[in-house]
Order: structure tokens, then C-alpha cells, then sequence
């Protein structure tokens, strides 16, 4: 019995099945083949015509972009897999559809007493205690087990923190920072209730080399005075001790860190942040410190150097509302997105001006020191301090005392900046991993009086601490 | 290029489609397909879509050469030239590095790695068209006589390069004669979409899990930890291989072809010896027709037939020890139910049965799993209870409760659900059309959801694809 043409058998794309030969079944085979082809048709409209973003402010990176084809590049594959990745990458309404990807991992199971748990789980050996001889017998030698994650270098996107390009102050940098400079984030995140903490990997062996490098800081400056301040992050007050496991200790790599010092002179930033723990000293959103905890750490540091302090009602207090940070770019977790915070800085009222110079030192501008945020995506409100990490930037202040600092910082160090505004003359701010002309007679030839090296432990016991071995020799 | 990447699904599959169903004659449609073929394999490999002509052309030529001459010293003759050939090739693209690292550890030699990186889908076209040469040879198929019907079949987009390994026998008819109807293409869309959804929705969400356990080094993890990282990863390789299946055969159905199951719910088997009957059909049933008949031992030896058979799954998953360590263990737990025999495995409770062959299978994955002896060495220890880290840490339960949802509905989905509504419509015929809808709207959502899930850069390539 041939059966062809009388039912649903006939060939789609070839013949047009007539109304009264077709089958029962015809209208929801041509329902289903219909809503698949449409769907499928319009999704590749929006995908083709669509507006590309260029960048994620959420990850804060560049998105991909489309290589230009050459017979070279495909032939060696490049243009392929770069075309796929910007495909991929750049698709309309990406941070759209990242929040809806939040949302859909966010219902994937149930949270665990508020715990969400992203990257691996942290494999930490009990990191034996460190080497306690003096610093001066083996300068070099025989570094402590380093714990086995190293967190400092990690596969996480790179952070370039830049403002956008429309702000007077603080222009995009000229030149792109290099790959894994920042080396401050992690990939292992637990969140505790609305709270992002990064699991800290440890790094006995790279916190010696740092104390060692400020040592000869201090040798070759003499009489300047020189002070480190390695700042914990918010693993060190906020991680429950059920958890305490999967993170390295902070305090126990700072002590390491101190024990190494010779002539330099540490701050204790971790004890100083303690009592106010119950405050908003440490961002639940984001990787920083919240503008609060780097007052105390300055208050700190005034209280070490011997310098004047201005209490915070000293400052123009400003809250920002809605504040969801880098952490949430990090996990895509629907908890953070949905637990915005404020972000809460502080304008000294003291007079000051404020001068900033590309890091080779040239294209001297001046401008404010903080930043009008309006038009800043709220991830990057950190970058209200100096408008971003790159450039070298001079305050010159109403303060008399003679006293010149310079600061060597990471990101952390630039909250630092407004809280010292009344402490100091003068004050350079240097970032370790773009600072590009000579170091040590740039400190000599400004007249700096106290030179702060101020970071996380992230860079101090990370790769970052490699870039001072650089400046110490530039 | 995947198949499970928003390039594919909304640039090369729209653009193939549309041409195709512009035309009408079956020589057009044939030369869409081969050219969408060939930018789908050059796409991945720019210069070396050079080999993959090559070899159909060798194949080609041996198949006619069998299949159009009596005389047999010269189909012999072609027969072992197109098997040389062909083993030849996967032994330079697959495993030349690792037989020469071999090589110079076991006789201290130091001949240099020429650094050949694993062409894509070579083990999966060379056995196709090793089966069709046999096969010709066997008499079991006619030879093709039109080149670019031979070139069709080898380096078809949808099964080129990760399976199933498709039969000459099973598509040979549909080459030149085939109708895509309104049937087939609806089946085959909803198939491909529950093969995007197996994939993304499930095998990349369950991989997330799986890495953040034995991602990095695993020498910090609990015994519970160790035990639910492979469990996850039993169940996205699953996902992640029978997704692909299902979309490689939903493609074949859009254009006609009807290509053979390659899963049947693996996990539901009873034994070992029916695991395999279930998973990856298509290499078990090649080696079962193509190498267990040759009488490589002598013929009465089945033993160490069934050794190499084993042997060589092993291998053919991977340059690496681990793998050839994955396929002996099958092969022994295989030949221990052979010598138990089916009567008396029969009588084994099922419930005892079900514990063995899902802890030989879970374990299994760890073989498959760590290509580092040294990690390998370590998800052994800690399994058990020489485990330092103890038998459980609060990790396990943060990733229990924050994924339970989806461990669930991976565990349902081991089961035959997409039976459920033929089932209900049989009870009740009445359920037919609005059956029909739903399955519509379900595929929809699921098309929809995986797309925005691919928006996310972490997405694996699909595990399958190194082979």
C-alpha cells in the first residue's frame, strides 16, 4: 500500500501538502516544526543584528571583539576561534541575560545555613608555621611549604580598573595593563548569607620575598621611613569557623611578613579593624575594603608615623545606594544582584589640590582627587579614589608639618589617599605594577619624608610582590 | 565548531537549512551538505581538512577497487592498504605523541615529539569508513561509485566529528534517495533540542559541581567529597556524550537521514556486559561485528579476543594509560560475568546487582577521569578509608543543598521520562493534542533557556570530542 502523499510522508521543503490529504496529526507536527524554526529564526536575527556591547562592566573587562580575517589567521586557526569567542561573548543584552544565568543557577538547589560555595574547593595543607630565624642569616633561602592554592595568580579575569573615558580627571589609560596584573582576586568564593568572602590561598614564601625587598627600600633610603601596611580582606573577620578550613590565615602571613622586617616599620591593620568589625569596614559585593575600613587603617598608620588625624566628622559624608561590586561578576550569584549595599565615602573638607601625571610621569593635569560617580556603573564605584589604580598622583595639602609621603600601593592603598589629606604635606601615590620611572631617585628628588607600602595580602604574599623587586631596581 | 555554541545554532544551522530547503533535486541538497560539511570540519581544522579529503579519497578508491573486481588477491590487497591506511593515520594524529613518549621512557631513546595535536573527530571518520571498507569486502554493502556520495557519508557535519559512528549500510539508501517529511523534521528539531538542553542545561551545570571538587588538586578531599565529585561526573559525561548523540541524530532526522541509537538510559543496566549494550552503542557494536570475528588469537581463543576488544575500547578513549587501565577494567568485570554466567547473575538480587555495576561504572569514570597517574592514585585513596581528610567535610553539603535541584532532575533524566507521554496518550487518546502542545512549548522554553545558558564563556566543548 503506498501511503506517500496521502499522509504527513511527503518531502517538507519540496512539495506543499494539500489541505485535505494531510494527516490527523499535520497541525501539531506544523505547530512544533513552526514555534522550533520561528524561534530559532528569531534568536539568530537578534544575535546577528543586534547592538553588541564592547565591554562587561560586571566582570569589568573588554568583551571580544571581532578579529579581522586574514588568509594567515585562518590558516593558523586563530580567526576561528577568536570569531566563535567573540560571538560567543559580545551578545546583545549580555548583562541581561548574565543575571538571568544568576537567577537560574540561584534556583538550582537551596542555599546551606546561607552558604553558597563558587570555584574549587580550596585544598589547604596545614601550612607548617613559618621559618622564624632572623631575616638577616638566610635572607633568601628556605622558604616555608606554600600552601597549595595559589590564589595570587589566579585564572579570574583581570581587573583593569579604569573610569570611563567621558571624565575629566581621569581619561582612559594610554596603555592597556598588563595581563594578570591585578593579582587580587580568587576564584574560590564562599558566600555567607548576602556576604561574598574570597578564600585566601596563603603564600609563605612570596610574603618572605616582600619583606625582604622592603628591607632594602629602607637600605638603600636611609633616613626615610619606611612603613608596611598589608591589609587583610574580609576573609580574616568574617569567615565562620565551620568554614576556617578552606582559607588560609591572613594574620598568620602578615606576622610572617613582620617577623622578615629589618628597619621597616609594620602597621597593624589587622587589630586596628578588629573593634569595628560590626561596622561597614569591608564590602559584601566586592573585593575592596569599604572606604570605612581604610579610614581606621589610616588612623592607624597617623597613630605609627607620629603624624596629625582628622576624625570623621572632619568629612563630608556620601552614601551611594545599590552597590553590587566586582564579587557579583565573579560568581554571577543571584544573592549578591538581589543584596545590593551602600558604598559610603568620605570627603576631607581640609583645603588640598590634587595633580596627576600618566606613569612615566608626563601629562601633568590637575583635578579632584575623588570622583563624581554619576556616571560610573555602580561595580566600579571604587574607583572614586584618584578615578583608578594607573596613574602617579600628587596632593598637595593645608597641612604644614613638613612631612612627605609617598605611598606604593595596590588598589587597597588608594582608599587611603582622602583619609590623610590632613596628616601629611604632600603626598605621592604610586602604584606598584605601572609606576614606570626610576623609584628610588623619584622618592629622593621629591623630598619624601615616610614612604607607605600599603596592599592586601593577596598582592603582598601573591605575585604582586614580584612587581616591587621591579620598581626597587627601575 | 560544537554544535552546543550560539555561532552553530543561530549562524552555520540557520544559513544550512535555508539553503538546503532551497533546493529541490537530490544532487543540490547532497552538495549543501558537502560543502556545509566541509566548512563545519575547516572550521576547526583550517589546514588539515587536507587529510580528512585524503582519506576518502584512499577509502573511496580501496572500496571500488573491492567492490568492482573479482579478483581476490586484489581486494585483499586494497583491503590492507585502506586498513594500514587508515590505522596508520590514527596512529600518527592520535597517538604518535604518545608512543613516543613511551617509546623513549621504556628504552631511554630520544626520538623528539613532534607536537601533532589530535585531529578533530579522526577516531570517529576513520572507523566509518573502516567499517564500510570491511564491509564492502564482506559483500554486506555495494561499493559507491560516485566519489562525492562517498565524500558525503565520510565527513557529514552532523556525526563527523563525535558520533555515532554511522554504518555505510545505515545511511547508504538515504544518500541518494531521501525525503525530509513533516514527521521526521518535526522529530528531529525536538531531538536536537532536548540534545542542546541534556547538554547545557544539565552536563555544563553538573560540570560546574564536578570541577569545583576535582578541578584542582583533590588531595585535600573527603571521602564523601571524592565519592560525590565522581558520582556528578558519572552523570554529566552522560549528559554531556548521549546530548551530542541526540543532537548528531536530531540533525541526521532534519535532513533525512536515519541514523542509529548510540544511548539507550545506560544507567538503568543491570550488569556490566548490558552497560555497554546501552552506552556508546555505535563503538561497542564496531568492535563487536569488525575486530571480535578476526581471529587474531587463533579462533577458539575468545578470551583474548575479548581482551583486545577491551583493550582496544581503552585505547581508542585517549593516548593515556588511564584510559587503556578504564577499558582492561571493563573488559575484566566483563569476563567475570561471562564466567558467571547469565543464569546465575540472573539470580543475584537486583538490587545487589544495581550496587555492583554502579560502583564498578562510578568507579569506572575515575580511571576515566584522571589522566595524572599521580591524581588517579590519589581519588583511589581517597575513596576509602585511608582517606587523611576524613570521611566528610561541610563542602559536600554546601554543594549538595546548592545544587539538589539539579542533582534531581539529572537523576530523573537517567530515566526513560520522554516514554511518559506515549504512555499516557496510550491510557488516554484523548491526551494527544494537548500532549503535543506542551511537548512544543516544553522544547521552546528548553531551546530558549539553553541559549541564554551559552551566553555564559565557561560552556565546555563537548568532553567527546578529543576522541
Amino acid at each position: 500500500m503506498n501511503t506517500r502523499k496521502r499522509d504527513n510522508d511527503i518531502d517538507i521543503f519540496i512539495e506543499k501538502p494539500k489541505r485535505k490529504k494531510r494527516g490527523k496529526d499535520f497541525w501539531m507536527l506544523e505547530f512544533n516544526v513552526l514555534t522550533i524554526i520561528t524561534l530559532m529564526l528569531l534568536i539568530s536575527c537578534f544575535l546577528i543584528l543586534g547592538k553588541r556591547p564592547t565591554v562587561s562592566n560586571e566582570e569589568q573587562r573588554e568583551l571580544a571583539k571581532c578579529p579581522k580575517f586574514s588568509i594567515s589567521s585562518y590558516l593558523d586557526g586563530t580567526f576561528t576561534s577568536e570569531f566563535a569567542a567573540f560571538f560567543n561573548d559580545s551578545v546583545p543584552l549580555r548583562s541581561t541575560f548574565k543575571e538571568f544565568i544568576a537567577g537560574f543557577r540561584g534556583h538550582l538547589g537551596i542555599p546551606y545555613e546561607g552558604v553558597e560555595l563558587f570555584g574549587n574547593v580550596p585544598t589547604l595543607e596545614n601550612a607548617p608555621p613559618p621559618a622564624t630565624e632572623p631575616p638577616t642569616e638566610t635572607p633568601t633561602e628556605t622558604a616555608p611549604p606554600v600552601p597549595v592554592i595559589d590564589s595570587s595568580e589566579p585564572s579570574a579575569p583581570v581587573v583593569s580598573e579604569t573610569v570611563p573615558a567621558t571624565e575629566p580627571v581621569t581619561e582612559a589609560p594610554t596603555e592597556p595593563p598588563e595581563e594578570d596584573v591585578e593579582g587580587e582576586l580568587t576564584n574560590n568564593i564562599l558566600i555567607v548569607k548576602d556576604r561574598a568572602i574570597m578564600l585566601y590561598g596563603g603564600g609563605f614564601s612570596n610574603g618572605q620575598a616582600y619583606a625582604e625587598t622592603l628591607n632594602q627600600f629602607k637600605e638603600k633610603l636611609g633616613d626615610v621611613n619606611v612603613y608596611s601596611m598589608v591589609a587583610p580582606t574580609s576573609v580574616s573577620y568574617y569567615l565562620p569557623k565551620k568554614y576556617q578550613q578552606y582559607s588560609a590565615s591572613e594574620t598568620e602571613n602578615i606576622d610572617h611578613i613582620n617577623s622578615f622586617l629589618n628597619g621597616v616599620t609594620p602597621v597593624d591593620v589587622y587589630s586596628a579593624l578588629l573593634p569595628h568589625k560590626d561596622e561597614h569596614i569591608y564590602s559584601r559585593t566586592d573585593h575592596h575594603w569599604q572606604p570605612l575600613g581604610a579610614f581606621y587603617a589610616a588612623e592607624e598608620f597617623a597613630k605609627v608615623a607620629g603624624v596629625p588625624f582628622a576624625p570623621l566628622t572632619d568629612y563630608e559624608t556620601v552614601v551611594k545606594e545599590g552597590y553590587v561590586g566586582t564579587l557579583y561578576g565573579q560568581t554571577n550569584s543571584k544573592t549578591l544582584l538581589d543584596n545590593p549595599e551602600d558604598f559610603t565615602y568620605y570627603v576631607p573638607q581640609n583645603e588640598y589640590t590634587t595633580t596627576y601625571y600618566d606613569t612615566d610621569m608626563t601629562r601633568e593635569r590637575e583635578a579632584p582627587l575623588l570622583l563624581n560617580l554619576d556616571t560610573v556603573d555602580r561595580v566600579s564605584w571604587y574607583l572614586v579614589f584618584m578615578g583608578g589604580d594607573e596613574r602617579i598622583t600628587h596632593v598637595t595639602t593645608d597641612c604644614h608639618n613638613g612631612r612627605v609621603l609617598c605611598i606604593i600601593k595596590d588598589s587597597y592603598g588608594n582608599a587611603l589617599v582622602p583619609c590623610l589629606t590632613n596628616s601629611f604635606e604632600e603626598i605621592w601615590v604610586i602604584d606598584m605594577r605601572y609606576f614606570k620611572p626610576s623609584t628610588i631617585p623619584f622618592i629622593q628628588e621629591h623630598g619624601v619624608t615616610d614612604l607607605l607600602f600599603a596592599m592586601n595580602t593577596y598582592s603582598a604574599t601573591g605575585g604582586n610582590s614580584k612587581k616591587l623587586q621591579t620598581l626597587l631596581n627601575q | 565548531m560544537v554544535f552546543s555554541s550560539l555561532l552553530f545554532l543561530y549562524g552555520f544551522l540557520p544559513l544550512c537549512l535555508l539553503c538546503y530547503a532551497a533546493c529541490q533535486k537530490i544532487w543540490t541538497r547532497n552538495a549543501v551538505l558537502i560543502v556545509f560539511s566541509l566548512l563545519f570540519y575547516a572550521w576547526g581544522e583550517p589546514t588539515r581538512i587536507k587529510y580528512l579529503l585524503l582519506s576518502a579519497l584512499v577509502n573511496y578508491l580501496c572500496g571500488l577497487l573491492i567492490g568492482k573486481t573479482g579478483k581476490e588477491p586484489l581486494r585483499k590487497l586494497a583491503l590492507t592498504v585502506s586498513l594500514i591506511f587508515n590505522l596508520g593515520m590514527i596512529v600518527v594524529f592520535k597517538y604518535s605523541g604518545f608512543l613516543i613518549e613511551n617509546i623513549n621512557a621504556i628504552f631511554g631513546a630520544h626520538i623528539p615529539d613532534p607536537g601533532i595535536v589530535q585531529m578533530i573527530g579522526i577516531s570517529f571518520y576513520t572507523f566509518q569508513v573502516m567499517s564500510y571498507v570491511i564491509d564492502v569486502y564482506w559483500e554486506k554493502v555495494e561499493a559507491q561509485v560516485n566519489p562525492f556520495w562517498f565524500l558525503l557519508y565520510v565527513a557529514l557535519f552532523p556525526q563527523l566529528i563525535a558520533g555515532p559512528i554511522v554504518r555505510y549500510s545505515t545511511i547508504s539508501k538515504e544518500i541518494t534517495e531521501r525525503t525530509t517529511t513533516l514527521s521526521d523534521l518535526s522529530k528531529g528539531l525536538t531531538r536536537f533540542v532536548i540534545g542542546l538542553a541534556k547538554k547545557v542545561i544539565l552536563a555544563d551545570q553538573l560540570f560546574r559541581v564536578v570541577d569545583t571538587f576535582l578541578g584542582d588538586n583533590i588531595s585535600g578531599l573527603s571521602v564523601l567529597g571524592t565519592w560525590y565529585g565522581i558520582i556528578l561526573y558519572s552523570m554529566y559525561i552522560y549528559f554531556d556524550f548521549s546530548g551530542y548523540s541526540d543532537m548528531a541524530i536530531g540533525l541526521g532526522l532534519i535532513f533525512g537521514f536515519h541514523f542509529d541509537e548510540n544511548f539507550d538510559h545506560p544507567y538503568l543496566c543491570k550488569d556490566i556486559t548490558e552497560f555497554w549494550q546501552r552506552w556508546h552503542i555505535s563503538l561497542g557494536s564496531f568492535f563487536r561485528d569488525y575486530l571480535l570475528p578476526v581471529p587474531v588469537f587463533g579462533i577458539r581463543n575468545k578470551y583474548l579476543s575479548l581482551g583486545l576488544v577491551w583493550l582496544c575500547t581503552g585505547i581508542w578513549h585517549g593516548a593515556s594509560w588511564n584510559y587503556i587501565l578504564w577499558g582492561v577494567y571493563y573488559g575484566a568485570f566483563i569476563l567475570l560475568e561471562t564466567k558467571i554466567g547469565k543464569k546465575k547473575m540472573r539470580k543475584i538480587p537486583l538490587v545487589l546487582r544495581h550496587i555492583y555495576n554502579k560502583l564498578v561504572i562510578i568507579i569506572g569514570f575515575g580511571i576515566f577521569y584522571f589522566e595524572d597517574v599521580k591524581q588517579l592514585g590519589l581519588f583511589f585513596r581517597n575513596l576509602t578509608f585511608f582517606n587523611p581528610n576524613g570521611f566528610f567535610s561541610v563542602a559536600e553539603q554546601i554543594s549538595l543543598y546548592n545544587n539538589l535541584y539539579l542533582i534531581l532532575a539529572a537523576i530523573l533524566c537517567t530515566f526513560p521520562l520522554l516514554k511518559l507521554p506515549k504512555l499516557i496518550e496510550e491510557k488516554a487518546p484523548v491526551m494527544r493534542a494537548p500532549l503535543a502542545v506542551a511537548g512544543t512549548v516544553v522544547c521552546a522554553v528548553l531551546l530558549v533557556v539553553s541559549s541564554i545558558l551559552l551566553v555564559d564563556s565557561t560552556t565546555k566543548a563537548f568532553l567527546y570530542w578529543r576522541f
